[in-house]
């Protein structure tokens, strides 16, 4: 009996092995070109904007488009130049502001054309790169839920309030692009040495610093902290989908830095002239309330807000962010960072 | 074991003939299986449809009945692939000659449900192929020019 | 040469080969700050140390509470050993739900730490006693022995199982990622945070490269240093392990896996009830569960391949020395090296995600079961070779019957870290081809409670498919 259940198990594991085999070398399976996307895979789940975009496009474009997963920066630079050698993908998106350098080192980009499109102002002082282009943004802020703090904090200083001592997540700036960006926000505000000594007071306030934003998060998603650092959409998901209302993202009268997202296309691309179709249709009314929706970020074309929740959203004093420090200098400063953290 | 394989001509000679049909058998399923695994057998529900067509003039119990067309139709592919997967073992063990007696088994169980299945016009061939099946696994038709008389030589046993 | 010292040499090429494919691929390696290297190595022994140390006490404290259970429930074993297959995220919200105010540096690493591997520790523990003592514990209950003066003198006895039981504590927990940074606060830099950081930042692979030797060729020399002997498992039925059972601690276990169980299970209806709410998502599952379901028995018939080489090898002891000590480089070298490798295919990236995770696992996995059982096997190796029997006879009559069991149940449990592994399946895969990718995915998308709904399925799967090689490995017995 132990033989012939070997056997079958054996013939239909090699079965569903040939099938494999079958199934991708396949070249009949179908002959439309193939888009190749490296996208975050926020993005590109179900639960993103990737699959009506791709629905869309494909019924329009006799094409067939292919989500590939870009996890985070780092590993789609990778990702990228190993598949270079033998025609990788023809677009590419997610890369925020801080990565653009490290994109350009060793991979060719090709300039895109756009249309003249109405814009949000912060969003037209980044068109001068002509090779990415952004296709959302966001806005940094805390997020705490109403009924549990005394008074919404307002700037920096008020986050040093006894109540939140213990109660804030932040994300690890050396793991992390949120936490960078808190850092970087931070400096800007107060300068280099004055917020140094800010984050040493600071510091106590902080429960944990997580490797990345899912895990800050869900800190706070399980009330284990009063305060966290997020987008000012994050509170909408929680409308939308909890009903919750009592999460709210704080002003600073400081001002709030902005993340973009860019869409690039290398210059190995296959499929280029697909690949700009595909920017045109991020960067349409339709693509662009897709994305605000199933991105929980905001829309870069003015006027897709108009009638959603996101338009009752209040408009933050936004930060200049044309410079952007290069990686030597971050550098320089999660050195100091983790200096500071050595001594606590 | 190979010593074993020519040695069975010895022992169980009486066989062979049976041993040429076993092997002609394990052909015609290989050739069957290799057909449908290059064709779009697993890619269209083509016996699916004809099992939902000939299943209300099928005389069979309300049970059976049922779970053919919630469980087998429904899940086509599943079934496609697990009848590929038989007619592929079939090949398999009566070309070597390997476990027969529970393949064989498995085969009548195949060619009964077919032959209900599968409508009038394939009726009598399912039905021949039933009893082949039962032939084979009555006689044991693996002991002759194949490996299980290394087995059935050492373990005996019903299944052998 | 022989071909024990051929396999051995393959074995040894294909765990040190993320490190030959990036020097070869970046030419060289270029120095970090030792400074800060050091102080992130001191942070990194420290809490490891700690961990391991604490986890032991109470490990020992669950297995001696576990061997007074007297209908030993295989069910019980398996949610001790539950909070070993957590994510981080979810082990240290447990631990913040339970204690509030949360401490931070050393002490909450190592409280985190140790309470994840404290289950796995305390059925270890036990079977060790079960196994080894057993027989000599009925003896002592007999002579009048005390419980504590027994447990006394097994600890003596067992001292280097024990230890060998640390250390695999030790080594997670030197490689330790997400729980130090979460809440290690200033002592939250370890050598794996600096390798990362190093990548992420900068890019800067030579110097993570680098790191990632010192760290590796530090544990070797330190282990090497140590001389390791087992004492031979015995498998005899046992009744009763009346000296090292201490009914008072059945409290401790129960205690042990009701924080983890209910502080994990508690959110899980509201996670399904989220889960069916997103649209095309229950689809998504059911496309990538067969995937996920062959990808992790692949995983697990890998590892069995391999700790059968490895035992046909038993000879060489210098490679089981190297495999005891060695630390396999991060989760994210081993990723790039093999995306330098190329992926022209999907199924070569399936097979080299199969290899690239046994190569993460092995050497746990080798420390945790393999060990112990090969060391104690040697004596009748050494008769083998006396009575002029090769290497081939040796392995086919005495060590791989001994040693079958042992493998598929390590096959087992490194197919179940395979189901459940995001953090490698990440860099190996391009789309969402298992449920770990999914799990993920969910928890970077505010989707925390379907994430943790998920996550339980895959936990039950896991179990499912540790039964499975465990069964096989039952039947396939001689």
């Amino acid at each position: 009996m132990r033989h012939f259940l070997v056997f079958m198990f054996l013939v239909f594991a090699g079965l569903f092995g040939a099938l494999f085999l079958k199934n991708s070398r396949d070249p009949n399976k179908d002959s439309r070109p193939i888009l190749k996307i490296y996208a975050s895979s926020s993005f590109i789940k179900q639960w993103g904007p990737g699959p009506w975009l791709k629905e869309k496009f494909e019924s329009t474009c006799d094409c067939k488009v292919e989500y590939n997963d870009a996890a985070d920066s780092v590993l789609l630079m990778q990702k990228l130049k190993s598949e270079n050698r033998g025609g990788g993908a023809d677009l590419v998106l997610g890369f925020d502001q801080y990565d653009l350098e490290m994109a350009q080192k060793g991979i060719e980009w090709k300039p895109i054309k756009i249309e003249s499109l109405n814009f949000y102002e912060p969003v037209r002082a980044t068109l001068s790169r002509t090779h990415f282009i952004p296709y959302d943004w966001g806005v940094l802020a805390f997020l705490v839920r109403q009924s549990e703090v005394k008074e919404l904090p307002k700037s920096f200083d008020d986050l040093l309030m006894p109540e939140f001592a213990g109660q804030i997540s932040l994300q690890d700036p050396r793991t992390s692009s949120p936490g960078l960006q808190f850092l970087l926000w931070l400096i800007s505000v107060k300068g280099e040495e004055e917020a140094f000594q800010f984050l040493k007071k600071f510091n106590a306030q902080v429960k944990s610093y997580g490797a990345n934003w899912s895990m800050s998060y869900g800190l706070f998603q399980k009330n284990q902290v009063k305060s966290t650092l997020s987008w000012v959409t994050s509170p909408v998901f929680h409308l939308l989908e909890e009903k919750n209302s009592d999460i709210v993202a704080v002003e600073f009268k400081e001002g709030h830095p902005i993340q973009f997202e860019y869409v690039g296309i290398p210059a190995t691309c296959k499929n280029c002239d697909l690949a700009e179709k595909f920017v045109k249709l991020l960067l349409s009314k339709e693509g662009q309330k897709v994305i605000m929706e199933k991105n929980f970020m905001f829309p870069v074309i003015q006027g897709v807000r108009d009638g959603t929740v996101f338009e009752s959203i209040p408009n933050y004093k936004l930060m200049d962010m044309n410079v952007i420090p290069t990686i030597a200098e971050r550098e320089r400063i999660l050195k100091k960072w983790t200096q500071l953290r050595r001594a606590e | 074991m190979f010593a074993a394989f020519i040695e069975s001509v010895k022992y169980v000679g009486h066989l062979i003939p049976l041993a040429f049909l076993r092997v002609f058998l394990g052909y015609y399923y290989l050739q069957q299986a290799l057909v449908k695994f290059h064709g779009d057998f697993l890619n269209r529900p083509r016996l699916a449809a004809q099992i939902a067509e000939v299943l209300p003039t099928v005389d069979a119990s309300y049970w059976y009945k049922s779970l053919v067309e919630k469980l087998l139709i429904q899940h086509w592919q599943g079934l496609a692939f697990f009848i590929l997967g038989i007619e592929f073992a079939i090949a398999i063990s009566y070309l070597l000659g390997y476990v027969v007696r529970p393949v064989a088994i498995l085969g009548a169980l195949l060619a009964f449900n077919m032959m209900i299945l599968t409508g009038p016009q394939y009726e009598d061939l399912y039905r021949v192929f039933f009893a082949m099946h039962l032939a084979m696994a009555w006689v044991g038709a693996g002991r002759c020019l194949g490996f299980d008389y290394y087995f059935f030589k050492r373990r005996r046993g019903i299944w052998w | 040469m022989s071909v024990a010292r051929l396999v051995s040499l393959a074995i040894l090429l294909f765990l040190i080969s993320p490190f030959l494919i990036l020097i070869f691929h970046f030419h060289q390696t270029s120095l970090p700050d030792f400074g800060e290297a050091f102080w992130a190595l001191k942070n990194t022994f420290y809490q490891a140390i700690g961990s391991a140390l604490i986890a032991g006490v109470m490990g020992l404290g669950i297995s001696l509470g576990l061997n007074g259970i007297q209908k030993r429930i295989q069910f019980v074993e398996y949610l001790l050993y539950l909070p070993s297959f957590l994510p981080p995220l979810f082990l240290i919200l447990i631990c913040m739900s339970w204690i509030d105010p949360f401490p931070s540096g050393i002490v909450a690493i190592v409280f985190i730490q140790s309470l994840s591997y404290a289950g796995l520790l305390g059925v270890e523990f036990s079977r060790l006693f079960r196994d080894k003592v057993g027989a000599i514990s009925e003896v002592g209950y007999v002579l009048g022995f005390s419980k504590s003066q027994f447990l006394f003198q097994v600890l003596r006895m067992l001292k280097r199982d024990f230890l060998g039981l640390l250390f695999l504590v030790f080594i997670s927990c030197f490689a330790s990622f997400a729980i130090p940074l979460a809440v290690g606060g200033g002592r939250g830099t370890t050598l794996e945070v600096l390798i990362y950081e190093k990548i992420r930042i900068s890019g800067n692979f030579s110097e993570a490269l680098f790191l990632s030797l010192l760290q590796s060729l530090l544990l070797i020399s330190f282990v090497m240093l140590l001389r390791r002997r087992f004492v031979q498992r015995k498998n005899i039925e046992t009744r009763s392990l009346t000296l090292l059972s201490w009914p008072f601690l059945k409290g401790a276990v129960l205690l042990y896996i009701g924080s983890y169980v209910f502080g994990f299970l508690a959110d899980i209806p509201s996670g399904w009830s989220q889960l069916f709410r997103i649209q095309g998502l229950s689809q998504a599952i059911l496309e990538v569960l067969p995937l996920s379901i062959v990808l992790s028995l692949g995983v697990g018939f890998v590892i069995y391949i391999f700790v059968m080489a490895l035992a046909f090898a038993s000879r060489e002891k210098w490679i089981h020395k190297f495999i005891f000590s060695y630390v396999t480089p991060s989760t994210a070298l081993i990723g790039f090296s093999y995306l330098y490798l190329g992926m022209s295919s999907e199924l070569m990236s399936y097979l080299l995600f199969c290899l690239g995770f046994v190569l993460l696992s092995i050497c746990s996995l080798y420390r945790m079961g393999v060990a112990p059982v090969l060391g104690g096997l040697e004596s009748q190796q050494i008769v083998g070779m006396a009575l002029g029997a090769g290497d081939f006879l040796i392995a086919r009559r005495i060590t791989w019957p001994q040693i079958h069991q042992v493998a598929l149940k390590m096959s087992g449990v490194g197919a179940v870290w395979a189901l459940g592994d995001f953090a490698f399946s990440k860099i190996i895969f391009s789309r969402d081809v298992t449920l770990g990718l999914i799990v993920e995915g969910l928890m970077t998308s505010y989707r925390l409670g379907a994430a943790q709904a998920l996550m339980s399925l895959i936990l039950f799967l896991g179990g499912l498919i540790y039964l499975f090689f465990r069964g096989v490995g039952y039947v396939s017995r001689s």
